[in-house]
């Protein structure tokens, strides 16, 4: 077999990846392997599927000073602000990331917690009340995102919750 | 629930959380990151609960001792403006400046995933009353890898798969496990050789899913694989007794009389003892002992036991005299027990 970057030399060195239940394999000679001409899968390679369409380059640079094109070379962002500064370009990346999905439904910290729920807010599981509508919101979230599988998961556990010991 | 101590070693939960207005670790200065650390030790250790550790005053040995416990990342370990506040009990490790500011971690020994999330729970609470974590209403806490968006939740157990691995199923298991979402990793090795056949299976995905399901489906997926290494287990000793046996006998006998062992000839015949007391071969009692020498056997800790660097040599017959040592205690301890004197 010939060496798939050079496409010369025979290939002597095979690598396997095994990402989320997706192989790579690449065969290579043993040049193209030590040299820099041909990267193994880096991180952002894994996040865009090894696409080479790359990502949306943005005019605009965040505060912090990191660039779109460092975040892409290191898979790190600068700083929080970051995802504001780049979220239309990074929505896509943290879709693939993410297996799809894109709202958040788990906890919250405190001083983002409602006044309401700032005093039951203890380390401990949280009731029915709460359970339910974080279900609801990853529900809807579900629906949006046509992941109607787990949707129907969500909708048969509301049920469950909501109905009590008849459902 | 059944007893699954001789598989699970180990349950970890890691928080990842970032406080906002700061920049990420890698783009911080020295001195942001010296305020960092002082302001999480002020949020979280005005009982003198925890141990603040910076990396930059630790000795190489002593950080790669915290790394061999789990109690740091190796990544933590290689940053000198990195540190660590450990409890006592070594159960709930905050790193300071590593990919995020915090990683809040908190690890219990055997299945108790669910109290290790409550543990980890606890931790952030405090924290988060006293600091100003970065969050988004859409993203979650918002983190320097897109990949721990949202929870910034990683739940994993550590499990002990001798029968599959000397059967060779591991790979075809873990690769299904792996197209489930989560990850596998071998514990103490380079990927496939993992001496001591020990696996880390933890949830890839952080965002849009609860904790609650991060932690119970896990505990599924992980239950799932405990069964099988059972029945593997049974129908090894239905099957082939005689070979069984020898292997857990044999690996007692190089232990208890070794002079010089290397890690991976330690971490092997640790592996089939512990095998062992899983098929009831060696007594139940072995099995915490076992699990200790597991980490007990590794560089840094036995350079730790003897307080001074040592080369490769000198750790292999160090590493011998511990393990005989124990090993000849389990022996004592069981004696009269029928199993060892045949």
């Amino acid at each position: 077999m010939l060496c798939e970057n050079c496409k010369h030399n025979q290939a002597s060195v095979h690598t396997v990846t095994i990402i989320n239940g997706v192989k790579q394999e690449h065969y290579l000679c043993s040049e193209c392997a030590m040299g820099a001409q041909f990267s193994l899968p880096t991180l952002m390679d894994l996040l865009y599927g090894a696409q080479t369409s790359g990502l949306q380059q943005s005019e605009d640079i965040c505060s912090c000073g990191n660039s779109l094109i460092k975040f892409q070379k290191t898979g790190l962002l600068g700083c929080p602000e970051c995802y504001t500064t780049y979220r239309s370009a990074l929505l896509p990346v943290i879709k693939r990331a993410q297996g799809g999905r894109l709202r958040h439904v788990g906890r919250k910290p405190q001083q983002e917690e409602g006044r309401e729920q700032a005093a039951s807010r203890k380390p401990a599981p949280n009731g029915p009340q709460d359970e339910c509508s974080r279900l609801k919101e990853e529900l809807k979230a579900a629906v949006a995102e046509e992941r109607y599988e787990r949707a129907a998961e969500l909708r048969d556990r509301l049920r469950a919750l909501e109905g009590g010991e008849n459902a | 629930m059944k007893d699954v101590s001789d598989i699970v070693l180990s349950c970890r939960v890691r928080l990842a959380r970032n406080i906002a207005g700061l920049p990420f670790p890698h783009n911080m200065t020295a001195a942001q990151m010296e305020t960092l650390a002082a302001q999480v030790n002020g949020a979280i250790n005005s009982n003198r609960d925890f141990l603040l550790l910076h990396m930059a005053e630790l000795p190489a040995r002593e950080r790669k001792l915290l790394v061999e416990r789990h109690l740091i990342s190796p990544d933590l370990a290689q940053c000198d403006g990195g540190a660590a506040l450990i409890n006592k009990d070594e159960t709930i490790s905050i790193m300071v400046g590593e990919e995020d500011h915090l990683r809040i971690q908190a690890m219990l020994p055997g299945m108790q995933l669910e109290q290790a999330d409550t543990l980890a729970m606890s931790v952030d609470s405090l924290l988060s009353r006293k600091l100003t974590y970065a969050f988004d209403e859409e993203l979650g806490y918002l983190t320097a890898c897109p990949t721990n968006l949202g929870s910034g939740m990683r739940a994993s157990v550590m499990l002990h798969l001798p029968a599959l691995s000397l059967t060779g199923q591991t790979e075809g298991l873990l690769r299904n496990i792996t197209k489930l979402g989560y990850a596998v990793r071998g514990i103490y090795g380079e990927g496939s050789k993992t001496p001591g056949h020990i696996y880390q299976i933890s949830n890839q995905m952080t965002l849009g899913i609860l904790e609650e399901d991060i932690v119970s489906n896990l505990i599924t997926t992980v239950n799932g694989v405990i069964e099988h290494e059972r029945g593997v287990r049974d129908s090894l000793l239905q099957n082939n007794r005689l070979e069984v046996e020898d292997l857990v006998f044999r690996s007692l006998g190089v232990l208890r009389y070794a002079r010089k062992l290397d890690t991976r000839e330690a971490m092997e015949h640790l592996s089939n003892l512990k095998l062992g007391v899983g098929v009831g071969l060696i007594p139940n009692e072995a099995q915490s002992k076992l699990n200790r020498l597991l980490t007990d056997v590794q560089a840094a800790s036995l350079e730790q036991r003897s307080g001074a660097d040592m080369t490769e040599k000198q750790r292999d017959e160090a590493r011998a005299n511990v393990m005989r040592e124990a090993i000849g205690a389990i022996s004592r301890m069981n004696e009269n027990d029928k199993r060892w004197k045949q």
